[in-house]
């Protein structure tokens, strides 16, 4: 009986963990910050998908450091948010699964 | 999936070593049995049933002097702020564990979360955890200090604290503890510090104990108290 009890336990924190990651998601500023070669000039664009569609957002020919690195960990930390969001996933699945089986 | 856990904790453990926080800081919670199977040098773990909920006691908030903002630090980790309840307890969160910070609720106690600036969260005042503080032991293990309640403080708390567990099943995993932890104590030979650190308990709380002990039909340890 314990064990379904942490199993019960452990699905309540799985849901609320999975819509903080997807809040945390949404929070992030969209698109990635991507540097064009064009005819030997450089220029920044911001690259995004909406509506299914590829867009490119003129940036400028120069960029801060700042907003550069800051694009950088953004990406960095979409990347991670959407591997532990899938992974939160596969636990609410585990523990429904679990709970299911051991009625 | 477990040693992805474990090896994260101790990456969390090592950022709080760091940083100075360590040191004021003790295990508490089901992750106490996880720390015990290393201290006492187990094959086999005590107790192989825990939440994710790693808990960490602050016995004296005012001990902390370093400014960190911890969930700024854990966030390159994938950690996520998650706030529970009315009070807005600060619990940090990942798909390996959640990391709460707790305190000893002293006098009427309050009905809010303690505020812990100098970790950049807060914690949860909870009665009875002065006994996790009681005696500590120190489990040196890839190059830290982790401090533990000594066992028999862990299990006069569970003791005490056991009944006030509204759900069934979290009583359940309570008890399983308690007799995980008596049975450790005896087989290591410290069944006698039960009583060293009973003693030193408060005479309403030394009285909670015996009659929880009695719901447990833990006679044998009634007569080792008393």
């Amino acid at each position: 009986m314990a064990i379904k009890g942490v199993l019960e336990e452990e699905l309540k924190n799985s849901l609320r963990l999975r819509k903080s990651y997807e809040q945390a998601l949404a929070k992030l500023p969209k698109g990635s910050l991507v540097k064009k070669k064009i005819k030997g000039h450089e220029y920044y664009y911001l690259l995004l998908r909406e509506q299914g569609k590829v867009k490119f957002i003129y940036k400028g020919k120069k960029v801060s450091p700042d907003t550069i690195k800051r694009y950088k960990e953004t990406k960095q930390l979409r990347a991670k948010y959407r591997k532990l969001l899938s992974e939160s996933r596969k636990q609410i699945k585990f523990l429904k699964q679990s709970l299911k089986n051991g009625k | 999936m477990e040693n992805k856990q474990i090896d994260l904790l101790f990456k969390v453990l090592k950022i709080l070593d760091k940083k100075g926080v360590l040191k004021h800081l003790v295990v508490a919670g089901s992750w106490c049995m996880f720390f015990y199977t290393l201290y006492f040098q187990k094959k086999q773990p005590i107790a192989s049933l825990r939440t994710r909920d790693v808990d960490f006691l602050v016995p004296d908030p005012k001990s902390l002097k370093t400014n960190i903002d911890l969930p700024e630090l854990l966030k390159s980790l994938g950690f996520l702020i998650d706030y529970r309840g009315e009070q807005g307890y600060i619990r940090l969160v990942h798909p390996e564990f959640f990391i709460e910070f707790l305190v000893s609720e002293k006098g009427k106690g309050i009905k809010k979360a303690f505020p812990l600036p100098k970790l950049g969260l807060n914690a949860q005042a909870l009665r009875f955890m002065d006994i996790l503080y009681l005696k500590t032991v120190t489990l040196k293990t890839r190059r830290i200090k982790i401090k533990l309640p000594h066992p028999a403080c862990f299990v006069l708390h569970k003791i005490i604290i056991f009944t006030r567990r509204p759900e069934k099943e979290k009583r359940e995993k309570e008890v399983k503890q308690i007799d995980r932890m008596l049975d450790l104590l005896g087989r290591e030979g410290k069944a006698n510090t039960l009583k060293k650190f009973f003693i030193k308990l408060h005479p309403e709380w030394r009285k909670k104990i015996i009659n929880n002990l009695r719901i447990l039909n833990k006679n044998n340890i009634i007569e080792l108290l008393q």
